[in-house]
């Protein structure tokens, strides 16, 4: 690994470990006293729950179109207005929660799933293993993000699942690297050399010790995957390589928006705003838990 | 008797976190005379390091001081900005206990001890220069010309040190401050260090406050000493009368803590030093002092001389025969 | 310092090399028969076999591997689907890009560091938490939406900038620099916000530090404090972070030259892709799979000049 990697790695603040229980009242109280996690926490269950109940929630169906309405600014029967085929604008966006969090849920889910089984091997078991795990991922890591992502997607075909799938895939390099720099790390703790010198089998070093103590880590992990996955998915889409219509997205909104920037360009305004609150919100909920989580922070 | 170089009155320090308050030092009082060596001793966290950061107002913002500071007639902890600053490694010079973290690992020493002479004495590149090779042989690192373009960690623990002497020195301070300036290094190494402050204090005619936990440097050095417990001073005499008569339990035990030829076991103090919360209003060695009473508990020994030149806070002071 | 460098060169390469595999498999693995695509799905045998053969597609892999790796070392990257050649292309896109991703840098780290000095330095106090929210803000706007933002902003509504397109510095510095303002806003926002996070951090650190309180001992003003001591080591943990977030910014190009109508290197990588152009994706790719692991090669010699203990003893501490 390059130092540039290694310093990298080192910005990612590994967190430390003591006993869980009290840890876990202290972490949370830690974490209730920052308005701005707090806030992020509930906003982004906001866009989770309204995600699950779209069908309940949405005044309309995303795909209803009404000709004599079309383009319309707000109104009473339309919150946010309508779009270029008199479709309810705020339906829309409801409907296109869906995709984001699905996206992003799921994509980061598939990739901790490859990543990390992965990533503990290659730290743990080394050998000859490591090296050529290690220089595949160099590899894929030698792609941006997105890169890989548009390019899986391109692969694969344009759909939600495919594009989930391709964002997965994308990710699983970056959590596999943590995974795999954690493992190193705690399998050189005291207490863990000491359960090997007491010939506690490998399995139960595993379980019991290394990811117990990586689940901090990786719990911050997860909450800056998911806005990462959920901004990907609506690149994917914008470029048309993710959701199809008449399935709504943010992303495919905000292209569709692009032509009519002139005439009514609140309808740029307002997909863009959801995707950036989205991805906000997990981002605070993310710096809240990794802060509290934290020993060496103050406050 | 002729004005001290350094009057500290009763000086307070306490921290105020989040946690909590924590008082680190109660009402120190302490002088300092012109060319004297002043030991300052007592363990881990009796509030030593604290002290001395006080004086200089090198401690965090969370620190809050009281007392007072004087030096040539002026309150250190009223000053700010120019005169805080030329206090400040030109009056006094500080060197601290860790050389390795001490210095700016990005910038060669020949800067760091230039950096002094230019920021306090204005002297241009070529003659802080010429001022910092004269610096490393008076603190007698071996071939200067090349180690003045080196990096500090290029250099051995020792010669940090001493490069960590050497910025101190470079404006002709008054008063050298030295916090365990030996503690971090090897044994051998130790006895270099102490050579070189002995060498420098009889040269420049500096005064020195040596602060340590470890006795054996003392009596090797110090004119004076100080002792600390919790935040408090308990003892002050002159060295070989400290030595010879230690009254205060306290300091009896540390004495007993020393190897010494003949002794069979090395004598621990039972207890750990605490960290204050609250300022109690008794004698903070009571909870680890064999000679503990009633009184101890209830009311704060006053310092008193008990013999010439020999002040100690205590209500059963003296030399007696402690059970090994 | 020279053996630290020649190992991560060496490095490097292979994993060039490797990228170029993985494109060259990948792309094979494409489903669809690659002929049908070029001979505009056309299911003439006699065709279909001719366009075989003039694209080697007839030859077994390994040896149409080392054919293309032949002609790529020599700067053929062969043809498109449109029988231009692949490295004219690039050549001629690139630059665009690549002005563009400098403006964006300079854009994005200056403001980075000098909101990271200041937030440090006046940690807890009112303008700490202002440039820490909008660097949170920053971070999380998705690019487009941005760009889109900042197009209704300054293009339609106020009429200050061009909405989209490109002039090359060449014909006129002024317009280009004025077509290329937005863009590099917009893609240097996220390294901006990026950077500053990381500066203040890496700064709150250094502040702590031991050799911080001697500076202060020997009556070092503050500003120098600060501005010399503090600053200089923090340089180093940022210079990584900035390294490290270049890719980013090569993804973020991309979406940039859509909105804006850019036709560079990140447009083309799009339409490539969605063409399904195979010589041009796999030129595409190469190229910045190579270009990525140039710029942290750079990277890690600019690192190495600012930590004293890379470049003497080359070795890590």
């Amino acid at each position: 690994m390059s130092y540039v990697e290694l310093e990298a790695e080192a910005a990612l603040a590994p967190l430390t470990v003591s006993p869980r229980a009290r840890r876990r009242r202290l972490v949370a109280r830690r974490f209730l006293r920052r308005p701005l996690a707090v806030g992020g926490l509930v906003v982004a269950s906001v866009f989770v729950l309204v995600a699950i109940l779209a069908p309940w929630v949405a005044p309309y169906h995303y795909a209803t179109t009404d000709f004599n309405a079309v383009l319309e600014h707000s109104s009473a029967s339309h919150l946010l207005g309508t779009d270029e085929l008199g479709r309810d604008v705020l339906s829309r966006i409801i409907w296109g929660a869906r995709a984001s969090i699905q996206a992003g849920v799921l994509a980061t889910a598939l990739a901790m799933a490859i990543a990390v089984p992965i990533g503990l091997v290659a730290g743990y078991y080394r050998g000859w293993i490591d090296p050529v795990i290690s220089r595949v991922t160099d590899v894929l890591l030698a792609f941006p993000f997105l890169i890989l992502a548009v390019g899986l997607a391109a692969i694969l075909g344009p759909s939600l699942l495919n594009a989930t799938l391709a964002l997965g895939i994308a990710a699983a390099p970056q959590i596999l690297r943590v995974t795999r720099g954690e493992t190193l790390a705690l399998r050189e703790e005291d207490y863990v050399r000491a359960a090997i010198a007491n010939g506690a089998s490998d399995a139960v070093i595993l379980g019991r010790h290394i990811i117990p103590n990586m689940l901090n880590t990786l719990l911050v992990l997860a909450t800056v995957t998911i806005p990462q996955a959920i901004i990907g998915e609506a690149t994917l889409s914008f470029l048309g390589l993710g959701v199809q219509p008449p399935t709504p997205s943010w992303g495919v909104m905000l292209s569709d928006a692009q032509s009519y920037l002139t005439q009514a360009p609140r309808l740029a305004v307002y997909p863009g705003l959801a995707i950036f609150l989205c991805s906000l919100s997990f981002n605070l909920l993310g710096d809240g838990l990794r802060d509290a989580l934290d020993p060496k922070t103050q406050r | 008797m002729t004005q001290p170089l350094l009057d500290v009155r009763e000086l307070s320090v306490r921290f105020e976190t989040d946690h909590g308050t924590t008082h680190a030092v109660d009402r120190m009082s302490f002088t300092l005379a012109s060319g004297e060596v002043l030991g300052v001793v007592g363990e881990s966290g009796c509030g030593k390091s604290v002290t001395m950061m006080a004086l200089l107002q090198l401690l965090p913002p969370s620190a809050v001081v009281t007392g007072q500071v004087l030096f040539e007639g002026t309150d250190l902890l009223r000053v700010r900005g120019p005169q805080l600053r030329r206090a400040r490694g030109r009056e006094i010079a500080f060197i601290f206990q860790e050389p390795m973290t001490s210095l700016n690992p990005s910038f060669t020493i020949g800067r760091q001890i230039g950096e002094t002479l230019s920021v306090q004495l204005g002297l241009s590149k070529r003659v802080a220069r010429e001022r910092t090779l004269e610096l490393l042989e008076l603190v007698h690192i071996p071939a200067p010309q090349r180690r003045i373009d080196e990096y500090p960690h290029q250099l051995s623990g020792g010669m940090r040190q001493r490069v960590m002497i050497a910025i101190a020195l470079a404006c002709d301070p008054k008063i050298l401050i030295a916090d365990e300036p030996t503690t971090a290094l090897d044994v051998t190494i130790q006895a270099g260090i102490l050579d070189l402050m002995r060498e420098l204090r009889q040269r420049l005619g500096m005064a020195i406050i040596l602060v340590t936990h470890n006795l054996g440097v003392v009596a090797d050095i110090a004119d004076r000493v100080v002792v600390m417990y919790a935040g408090r001073k308990v003892e002050e005499a002159e060295v070989h009368e400290l030595f010879a008569s230690p009254q205060h339990p306290y300091t009896i035990g540390l004495l007993g803590a020393l190897p010494r030829r003949g002794a069979r076991r090395l004598q621990e103090i039972p207890g750990r030093v605490p960290s204050l919360t609250v300022l109690p209003d008794n004698c903070t060695f009571a909870p680890r002092c064999p000679r503990r009473s009633d009184q101890c508990v209830a009311r704060e020994p006053a310092l008193a001389k008990v013999r010439p030149q020999h002040l100690v806070a205590c209500f059963h002071p003296g030399v007696v025969e402690v059970a090994v | 310092m020279g053996s630290f460098l020649l190992r991560r060169a060496g490095a490097a390469l292979i994993v060039i090399w490797l990228a170029s595999v993985v494109v060259f498999a990948g792309m094979r693995a494409l489903p669809g028969d690659p002929a049908l695509a070029l001979g505009g799905e056309s299911r003439d045998p006699a065709l279909l076999a001719e366009i075989r053969h003039k694209y080697g597609l007839d030859q077994p892999l390994p040896v149409q591997y080392a054919k293309w790796t032949w002609l790529a070392l020599h700067g053929d990257l062969g043809v498109d689907s449109r029988d231009l050649p692949v490295a004219h292309t690039i050549v001629t896109r690139l630059p665009i890009t690549l002005e563009l991703a400098f403006l964006a840098v300079l854009f994005g780290a200056t403001l980075g560091i000098v909101a990271g000095v200041i937030a440090a330095w006046r940690r807890g106090k009112a303008s700490d938490y202002a440039a820490t929210t909008v660097a949170l803000v920053g971070l999380s706007v998705p690019h487009f939406w941005f760009g889109l933002l900042l197009i209704i902003l300054f293009a339609v509504k106020l009429h200050w900038l061009p909405a989209s397109g490109y002039v090359s510095f060449g014909q006129d510095p002024v317009e280009n620099l004025r077509h290329l303002l937005l863009p590099a806003v917009v893609l240097g926002t996220g390294l901006a916000a990026i950077v500053m996070r990381q500066m203040r951090s890496a700064m709150l650190d250094s502040l702590t530090a031991d050799y911080v309180r001697t500076a202060r001992a020997k009556g070092v003003p503050e500003w120098r404090v600060v501005g010399v001591h503090a600053f200089r080591n923090s340089l180093i943990t940022v210079t990584t972070i900035i390294g490290v977030q270049l890719g980013i910014l090569i993804s973020g190009a991309v979406i940039t030259e859509q909105i804006f109508g850019i036709a560079g290197f990140g447009r083309l990588t799009i339409d490539a892709v969605n063409q399904r152009d195979y010589a041009l994706i796999q030129g595409v790719v190469l190229v910045t799979a190579a270009g990525y692991v140039v710029v942290n090669l750079c990277v890690d010699f600019a690192y190495s000049l600012l930590n004293p203990r890379i470049r003497i003893s080359g070795a890590p501490r």
